[in-house]
Order: C-alpha cells, then structure tokens, then sequence
C-alpha cells in the first residue's frame, strides 16, 4: 500500500507506523507464545509455558540489580559481569587483529609467513581454547578473556587484511607522487580506505565474542551469564534458564546493532 | 643557445611482462620539453600513451632508457611530476580543501601552515570552486572534481605538470569549459605541461606542440606537428583562423591517412575502436564554421 508522505496529520502517520511496522512482531510473538503455552501445558510437559516463566522469574524480572553476596545476584549483573569480560577480549582483539591485519596487508613477507598458521588457528573452535589457556593463566577470569579475544581476533585479522590489499591503486598512486609520509599515509589512506572491511571484521568480531563468553562462562563457572545458566539447570530452574536466553539475545542484538551502526557511519563516511 | 631542456625522455623502451610473453609496448622513445612548453601527446587508443606518462611520473618504471629531469634521472614518482589522473582520485573521505591542503602540507614544507591553508584557498579559487570548497567529492560533478583535482596538481608547484585526458569523461560544454580555464591558468603561471589528449581541437587549443604517437605494438614517437598559433589564445578567435583548420585538418588526415601507422597495428580490434574516438571527436562534429 501506498503511503502518502505528504499526509498533514502526524497522528495519522503514527498509526499507520504501528499498523505498519509494529503490528506484525506483536502478532508473530503473540502466536508464538501462544503456541508454545498450549504445547507446554500438557501434564507431561517439561518445560514451563510462558506464563509460568513469567511467573517463576518475577522477582529476578522485577529486581535485575539486587545483591545477596557470592554469586547470587541479579541478572543486571550477570550481564554485566559477562559484558565485562567481552569488553577486555573484544578491545584485545581489535588492537591486535587490526596491527596483525594491517601488518599482513602491506608486508607480503609477513603474509607469506602468517597466513598459513591464521587459517588453521582460526578454524578452532573457541572452547577448544579454554582447556589451554586454563593451564597457561591458572585462573578462570583471564582464561575466559582469553577465549573471547582468540574467538573475536580473526575476523577481525583477517578482514582488515583483505581490507589494507584492496586500497585502489588510484589513491595508493596519488600517495606516492604526493610522497606521503608513512604516518600521513597510514591516518590518511590507508585507515580510511580500509575502514569499511574492518568495519566488517569487528562486527563479525563482537557476535562470536558473545557467543563465545556464554559458552566459556558456562564451563569457569562463577560470576556471568553463561555460568548463570548452568547453575540454573544444575537447579532445575528452567524458567529462570529462559528468561536468561531472552537476555542473552537482546543485549547480543544491542551489541550487534552498535557495532553496525557505526560501521555503516563509517562506511558512509569514506564511500566514493 | 638553446636552453636546457625542463623534460627529457632519451631511449626509453618499455616491454610488459605478460601471462602470453613479452609485450612491447614502446620503443625508442626520444622527446624533449622545454620550461614553460605545453605539449600534447596523440595517438590512437592503447598505443601506449599513458604508459609513457606513467613512466615520466614515476609510477611505472622503463624496461631500458632514462627520463631526465632539469638534466637529473627521476628517482620514483615525486610532486616535481604533478600527475592530474583521468578519473580524478580526490580522496572521497575529504573535502576539496581538505584534498588540496594534504598535497600542500606533504609538497610544500618549506611554506608554513597559514601559508599552506592561504594557498589551498588559493588554488580552489583560481580554478572556481570557492562555493565548494567544504564539500566531499561525492557531492561534485565531474567536472567539478576534475578542477578540484587540477588546484591539488597545481598547488603543490610541479615543474612539470601530467594530464592523462584529463576532460574524457566530461560532457561537452563542460570541456571546453574547462579547457579555456586551462588555458587562462597556465597563461597566467607558466607551468610546464605534457598532456594526453584524444581531442584535436583540444590539443591546438591548448598546446605548442603536439607529438603524434604511432600505434602499438613498439609505439614510437612517430611525429611532431609545432602549433603555430599566437598567444594568448581564446577559444572563439581560434575559430576564425585559417591556420587552426589547417593544423587540424593534417592533424585527423595522419591519423587516419598514415600507411605504415595502420599497417604496425595487428591488433584490429583496437585500430578500429581507436579510429571511432576519433571520427566521434573530430570529424565527425558539426563543422566549426557553424559556431563563427
Ligand atoms: N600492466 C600492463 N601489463 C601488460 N600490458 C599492459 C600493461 N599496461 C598497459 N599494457 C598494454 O600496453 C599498451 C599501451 O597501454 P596504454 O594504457 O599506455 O595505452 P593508451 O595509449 O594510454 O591508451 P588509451 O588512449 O586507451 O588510454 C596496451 O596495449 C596495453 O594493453
Ligand atoms: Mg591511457
């Protein structure tokens, strides 16, 4: 249906966005729990219906902050434990995956000598990682760090790299009659042409990051959303386990949802 | 006496190295330009006319042969050698002044940083995009870019200035547009220039002499037609000179007429896309008498 943009009544246009827009998630999500409620209601159900999750979990739902000591608290702060732990993996193998990447891309020594070893390292599967860097850090906190920063390092690495080699010779030309210095070129050139892919990289980055902190957390144990769950189901409190997963989503989309955007600033910035 | 040459390109031999073997693209390639000459370099597409630009640049290096200049061998590409690229290569995340102040800034350190910034404002202005200045490339027509990217090539105060067909991609209008402001700038700054061209008019306009290339394989500079026309020139008394039909009329005959031209490119694809340029940029516009 054609909308016509000139329509003078804004509370015309807010409905029409609400039907428009908004209408079909709620429908689908209504259905959805719906569906799952019927299923879930049988006697021999085992896990619980909506309703129940709902309301099992009110006070973890109603009091995400509170603090009972140890590792009872609140599911804000599991998240933020977890978040913590992604933020210091993550800014990690931004730091090291774009010099790693930028350096494979302008030295074909560095390439020939590291690519080989990248493209096997990074088919490992993230846990793989955390038996290793257990026995390296003797501590779970950094080994769960660890894990993140291997896990989000080479998409990261690697599309830097592709990247830095894709800079149209045309302005690599321009850099060398104007006879940039190195710096100059790096900040001018090089970063911003570059941009888009690392761009990419770091998106693919903080995605993987977090499916990698819930898995690790799971297996460290202590504080983190991921040691949440498995301490759950080690309770059989399987509501409390799907009201985690909700939140696991979102605040991956939240995650998600930055990154892109200001990749795609970015990206706008420097296009032709 | 003559004076010492600004330019000179003594012996240059360029052969590629392809996946089907050696490629001989020029051969033997001797010219001389003088300070403050314009000159213009012809010849049918692909003969090998923005190699040889390129290899002046620095961009590209001679299979044997030197390029000298002010007498001393060229080391790398340089801003002595100005080049002014046929699609423009402003850098898309910087606005025209921010492109034209990176060139002064890396090109003119002996100039200091208000001086540089006046300069940059300077040279925008000499080529008529004051109202532009903050813009991003992406926001200018292509002729816009292309004089954005001829203040960045000037700005830095190259001895010799390389055009590679700067206006091709332009429509009409704004080619000669940009034409006549080429001439009026160099009239005023004396600059030396070698430039590329497809179009005849163009290159009389323009220049002091006009090297005609003859087709590849082993291009050679094939011949030399001086443009005997006063300075300063403009675009409408030209049109009224008989010596401008003459030079032009020699100029579409060799490279059409020129047996041996012809008969060296065994590349038939090419001669004939080459021969359509220019029965589409000289012959075959509406005659100039019209425009008097
Ligand atoms: N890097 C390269 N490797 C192999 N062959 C090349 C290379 N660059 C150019 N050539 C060949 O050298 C010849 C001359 O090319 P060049 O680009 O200099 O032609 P041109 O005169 O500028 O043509 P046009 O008028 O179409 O721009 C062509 O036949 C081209 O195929
Ligand atoms: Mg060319």
């Amino acid at each position: 249906m054609a909308t016509s943009s000139s329509s003078p009544k804004p509370l015309l246009r807010i409905w029409r966005y609400t039907t428009q827009r908004m209408l079909p998630p709620v429908v689908v999500i209504f259905l959805f729990l719906l569906i799952w409620q019927i299923l879930c209601s049988r006697e021999s159900a085992h896990l619980p219906t909506p309703t129940a999750v709902v309301s099992d979990t009110l006070e973890l739902i109603l009091n995400p902050f509170y603090n009972h000591g140890g590792n009872d608290v609140g599911m804000g702060w599991q998240i933020w434990a977890s978040l913590k732990r992604v933020a210091l993996g993550y800014s990690l193998a931004v730091v090291v995956g774009v010099s790693l990447g930028i350096l494979i891309g302008i030295s074909t020594w560095a390439m020939r000598g590291l690519d080989p070893i990248f493209q096997v390292l990074r088919t490992v599967p993230p846990l793989a990682w955390l038996p290793i860097s257990l026995a390296g850090f003797q501590d779970n906190n950094p080994s769960a760090i660890f894990v993140i920063f291997i896990t989000a390092i080479w998409p990261i690495l690697i599309n830097t790299s592709v990247g830095v080699l894709n800079i149209p010779s045309d302005y690599q030309n321009v850099s060398k009659v104007l006879r940039l210095n190195h710096w100059t070129y790096f900040s001018k050139i090089m970063l911003p042409a570059a941009a888009p892919y690392i761009f990419t990289g770091l998106r693919i980055g903080i995605g993987l990051s977090w499916l990698g902190i819930v898995a690790a957390e799971m297996l460290i144990g202590g504080v983190g959303i991921g040691f949440f769950i498995w301490d759950a189901w080690n309770s059989s409190l399987i509501s409390d386990i799907v009201l985690a997963l909700i939140y696991v989503g979102i605040v991956g989309y939240i995650l998600d949802r930055i990154v892109a955007t200001i990749g795609d600033r970015v990206a706008q910035a420097t296009s032709a | 006496m003559k004076p010492e040459p600004r330019l000179q390109v003594k012996n240059l031999e360029k052969t590629f190295v392809t996946r089907n073997g050696p490629y001989h693209a020029l051969e033997n390639i001797n010219l001389e330009v003088r300070p403050g000459e314009f000159v213009a370099l012809m010849g049918h597409s692909g003969c090998g006319k923005s190699t040889l630009l390129n290899i002046i640049a620095g961009l590209d290096t001679a299979t044997d042969g030197e390029v000298l200049l002010d007498g001393d061998p060229i080391r790398g590409p340089g801003p002595d050698r100005m080049m002014v690229f046929q699609n423009y290569s402003l850098l898309p995340w910087m606005n025209v002044y921010k492109n034209v102040l990176l060139a002064l800034r890396s090109c003119r350190p002996d100039l200091n940083r208000k001086t540089q910034e006046s300069e940059a404002r300077r040279y925008i202005d000499m080529v008529g995009l004051s109202h532009a200045i903050h813009r991003l490339p992406r926001e200018l027509s292509g002729g816009m870019k292309q004089r954005a990217s001829i203040a960045r090539a000037l700005a830095v105060n190259p001895r010799v200035l390389l055009l590679d067909e700067p206006f091709g991609a332009l429509d009409a209008l704004t080619r000669e547009e940009l034409q006549d402001e080429l001439l009026a700038i160099w009239e005023q700054n004396n600059t030396t220039v070698v430039m590329i061209t497809h179009d005849a008019d163009e290159a009389i306009l323009l220049s002091d002499r006009i090297l005609m290339m003859t087709n590849g394989p082993a291009a050679r500079i094939g011949r030399e037609f001086p443009v005997p026309l006063q300075r300063p020139r403009d675009r409408s008394s030209l049109l009224e000179d008989p010596a401008f039909y003459t030079l032009r009329n020699r100029l579409i005959a060799h490279l059409f007429g020129e047996e041996d031209d012809f008969a060296k490119g065994d590349d038939f694809d090419n001669t004939l896309f080459g021969a359509e340029a220019y029965l589409s940029e000289a012959s075959l516009e509406p005659a100039p008498f019209a425009e008097t």
